[in-house]
């Protein structure tokens, strides 16, 4: 519909012609088309409400899963209001909107991360958190800042889906984290690329992950007011739980010990090398893709408004990054209170995070079912009763006329005699009236 | 020579094919070289059309016209323009697929089956390329017979009834429209003092308003019947189910177009101010149609059904197109005529293969296809792609381009249309969940291999899916110029200057022509 939309209001699609078209569009087809074009990326890119397919694409095979619903496929939706920034720069009520929306999706995410034990579950919806990052960048027009989340996010999530994958190879096919028992001694190797990748997931001081982060934080307080403030804090409090949720997982697959191992322990074993040098790649990626970013980010600035104190910002990326990953380290390493305590206090709260606060529920009882029976009934009664009810009434009615008039048909000439009398007075009368009547 | 030959060769193949002793295998090897000499002389016409050439009031390319009935001014007028040029491209392919098909699937009475066939292929040449009113109504009506005895000597269970509810319904739509041929001819002759039946000649007629609407009603009815539109679409699921499979190709994929082509070589041209003022209803039926029969296909339990439902869907999207009445609204929505005739025929085409192997049509009954019948999976696969609009098949670039310009006149509507996109995802996806993947079910796991004929002739049909999706300039170029005429003379004979819909300026009578 954006690009119907744009068709009919520009007459054009080029991204050159658009460019030069935009000036002269009034402010309300500007605006629609911003909303539709950004509902297109909110389904492709997984934002609130229409992420709930990336988790479930998870049951695909977990290479597929590191390329396309980590770093590019889903990045399309960033991509595409950056692309149009042209656009988006106009209509900068639309981008506080596409903020508020990422900054919800980042939060809202994040909770449900919390309490998943498989380990692409939990990697799907940090993604979709992340994504949420990157959407609070580009709509507040700190392009450069999404973008660059976007490739560092590329980094270290397509590391950590990889080595879900190694995991999997190695334990045959068992993803459940409370089911492996201390895997730092069987997979030295995985191991590391686990906390690689979770140190740039974390926003690790001086990880990629760190630096991108950083940036969009720093969008967000420096957009000023209330909608700043608000941002920047649910940002930062997502950023502790996503340091948590990172660490919790590789903290109970690789170093917890239990009783309760989904696998045969014998088997265990190191993928080999083919599957560890693009772990590697993609490792340096995530440690060292922050400073080479951060020059260019500093080169291609432009957030709207003042800059706030940078020292504030930074040094919540730092609180929340480390305070994260130590909270996860109290909670399951050193069990100083045990997390099940803590999900029995908080049941109803924990249950509805793990049917992700309903969502799903929601869209079976209110669209899914109701459309499907809707549907039946729309065919069996409307269709087959009623249209073409009244299609075979024609036909019935033919019939049923036939069958009356038959009995005219006796065959006995007395009858037709009858009819004969009685059709020839009518005529003679109709004609001595027609002569000599009015 | 080539309308003639277009018309002369399979009614003689016919000819021949019926003479020959019960078991004869050449029944078939006729029919097939009829259907190759067929698509070979559309080829050739292809070749000989310029892309610029309207085509359309100068008779076009091919002119044929040999007086026939001198007292009511009826002649032998054929010709072949933009319009017509795609549609007997799209009926050849189809005839000739559906010979392949009918290789191995038909196996009694056989001569008689092709003989119908190619029959039926000729009164179809013949809608595409009259361009005499009578003629247009004689090939009309001769397209019914054939497909009478088509659907009710080698059809299913029902084929009796559907047959007869077939003929009935549309005959029905038929006779409103021979009625109306009678009244304009007559209004011709007392105003022109000619008797004329040349469409051209017709399009001058001006009536007055009570009997211009009951003739611009009798059009729409029986074109609407035949399209079908919502809510005269009934006959539709029962035809489609019940027709032997090539029965089913040829006519979701070609007998449901002339209702279209109706539209635009007839009603609007005929009645351009009409059309706009009724634009708006029938628009809202297209798009109920779009929708309504998209979510009953989606809770099907036949795929057959599944698939003449969304016909319905999709050709609610070309109605729309067309009746959204600008140049690009009207070339999208003839050239989504002719994919759609592509796609649903080889949906048609494959659930006829699937039928053939396992004698079975429930949805609950097959799974697991993609394990047993991999070839026959990957075509289907594609296909659903193609059918739900997927960018770079056919589909996505009919629907494209009837939306963006029905947008224009019609937004409201198109509004709506746009989730008739969704619709089509959800139940071919439906499908392809239930009966490709998962478990390999009873019937499926004993199936044979697929015959060269089945494979050549999805093989084709998967081709054209590709080349219309990537590279539809070709098409559209020979189809806007006839399109863009068409509306032109529609509105200068209307007496129409201006417009009251903000459509394209380029369109005027005054205005030179320019590309969309």
């Amino acid at each position: 519909l954006g690009i119907i939309l744009s068709i009919n209001v520009m007459g054009t699609v080029s991204f050159e012609g658009l460019h030069a078209a935009v000036k002269s569009v009034s402010a309300s087809n500007l605006t629609a088309i911003g909303l539709l074009l950004f509902g297109g990326a909110v389904g492709k890119s997984a934002q609130f409400p229409l992420y709930v397919w990336l988790p479930d694409a998870m049951e695909g095979p977990t290479p597929v899963s590191s390329l396309i619903h980590a770093a590019t496929m889903v990045t399309a939706g960033v991509y595409l209001i950056a692309r149009l920034e042209f656009l988006y720069t106009l209509i900068l009520p639309v981008g506080e909107i596409v903020a508020f929306v990422g900054a919800f999706t980042a939060l809202f995410a994040a909770a449900v991360a919390l309490v998943h034990e498989d380990m692409k579950r939990i990697l799907a919806y940090s993604t979709v958190s992340q994504l949420g990052y990157m959407f609070v960048g580009v709509g507040l027009g700190a392009y450069g800042a999404g973008i660059f989340h976007l490739m560092t996010h590329a980094f270290f999530k397509g590391l950590l889906f990889l080595m879900a994958g190694s995991v999997m190879h190695a334990l045959h096919g068992e993803l459940n984290i409370f089911k492996m028992d201390a895997l730092w001694e069987k997979l030295p190797w995985t191991g590391s690329m686990a906390v690689i990748g979770g140190l740039g997931l974390a926003g690790f001081p001086l990880v990629s992950g760190f630096w991108s982060k950083d940036e969009i934080l720093l969008a967000a307080l420096g957009h000023g007011g209330a909608m700043g403030w608000i941002l920047f804090l649910s940002l930062a409090v997502g950023a502790l739980l996503t340091a948590f949720y990172t660490f919790r997982m590789i903290f109970v697959a690789f170093w917890c010990g239990t009783d309760d191992v989904g696998y045969d322990p014998t088997s265990v074993h190191e993928a080999g090398w083919l599957m560890l040098v693009p772990m590697v790649i993609l490792a340096v990626g995530s440690l060292f893709g922050g400073f080479f970013g951060r020059l260019t980010a500093e080169l291609a600035h432009h957030t709207g408004g003042h800059h706030p104190p940078h020292t504030i910002v930074m040094s919540t990326s730092v609180a929340v990054s480390l305070g994260g990953i130590l909270l996860a380290y109290l909670l399951y390493v050193q069990e100083v209170i045990k997390p099940s305590t803590l999900s029995d206090k908080w049941h109803s709260l924990h249950r509805a995070a793990r049917q992700q606060f309903y969502v799903e529920t929601v869209y079976r009882t209110v669209i899914v079912t109701p459309l499907r029976t809707t549907s039946r009934f729309v065919w069996t009664v409307v269709d087959d009763l009623i249209v073409d009810g009244l299609v075979n009434l024609s036909g019935a009615s033919v019939d049923i006329t036939g069958l009356v008039v038959r009995f005219v048909q006796t065959g006995r000439i007395r009858h037709y005699l009858v009819y004969l009398t009685i059709g020839f007075s009518s005529i003679m009368l109709l004609i001595t009236y027609a002569i000599f009547g009015g | 020579m080539i309308p003639l030959s277009l018309l002369l060769v399979p009614v003689l193949a016919a000819g021949l094919i019926a003479l020959l002793p019960e078991d004869s295998s050449l029944s078939k090897w006729l029919a097939l070289a009829a259907s190759l000499a067929t698509v070979g002389f559309s080829v050739l016409l292809w070749r000989n059309y310029p892309a610029g050439l309207d085509g359309y009031l100068s008779g076009g390319l091919y002119e044929v016209n040999v007086t026939w009935i001198p007292s009511i001014g009826a002649s032998f007028f054929l010709g072949i323009d933009g319009i017509s040029l795609l549609f007997i491209g799209l009926t050849a392919l189809l005839i000739l697929v559906s010979v392949l098909f009918s290789w191995h699937a038909v196996t009694k009475r056989v001569n008689l089956y092709y003989s119908f066939l190619l029959l039926l292929s000729a009164s179809m040449f013949g809608v595409f390329m009259a361009r005499d009113l009578l003629l247009f109504y004689l090939f009309w009506e001769a397209m019914l017979l054939p497909m009478y005895f088509l659907i009710g000597i080698w059809g299913g269970a029902r084929r009796i009834y559907a047959s007869i509810k077939f003929v009935l319904y549309t005959l029905t739509g038929s006779l409103l429209m021979l009625v109306a041929i009678v009244v304009l001819h007559h209004y011709h002759a007392s105003q022109y003092l000619t008797e004329t039946m040349a469409l051209s000649d017709l399009y001058r007629v001006n009536l007055p308003t009570g009997t211009g609407l009951f003739v611009f009603l009798a059009f729409l009815l029986s074109f609407a019947i035949k399209t079908p539109l919502f809510p005269l679409h009934t006959w539709l699921p029962d035809a489609h189910v019940e027709a032997p499979s090539a029965g089913s190709i040829i006519l979701a994929g070609i007998l449901l177009k002339v209702g279209i082509y109706g539209f635009i070589r007839l009603l609007v041209p005929f009645f351009w101010t009409l059309s706009l003022q009724w634009s708006g209803l029938v628009g809202v039926l297209a798009v109920v149609g779009i929708i309504y029969g998209g979510l009953v296909a989606w809770v099907q339990e036949d795929v057959k059904k599944l698939v003449a439902y969304s016909s319905i869907s999709h050709l609610g999207f070309v109605v729309l197109g067309i009746f959204a009445l600008s140049t690009a609204s009207v070339s999208g929505g003839l050239l989504q005529g002719v994919i759609h005739g592509i796609n649903t025929g080889a949906l048609f085409l494959i659930v006829g293969i699937i039928y053939s192997r396992l004698h079975d049509r429930k949805i609950e009954n097959i799974s697991g296809l993609a394990q047993e019948m991999p070839l026959l999976s990957t075509f289907l696969v594609i296909t659903s792609l193609a059918s739900i609009g997927l960018p770079g098949t056919n589909g996505f670039v009919g629907e494209f381009f009837i939306l963006t310009s029905s947008y224009e006149s019609l937004p409201l509507l198109t509004i709506f249309a746009v989730s008739g996109v969704i619709v089509s995802a959800l139940y071919m996806l439906r499908l392809l969940r239930e009966c490709v993947f998962g478990e390999v079910s009873d019937i499926v796991s004993d199936t044979t291999s697929l015959h060269l004929t089945e494979v050549v002739s999805l093989s084709l049909l998967t081709i054209a899916i590709f080349v219309m999706g990537l590279y539809p300039k070709p098409f559209m170029d020979r189809l806007e110029p006839t399109v863009s005429e068409i509306l032109k003379t529609a509105r200068q004979t209307s007496g129409e200057t201006t417009f009251d819909r903000g459509i394209q300026q380029a369109d005027l009578p005054n205005d030179s022509e320019a590309t969309q």
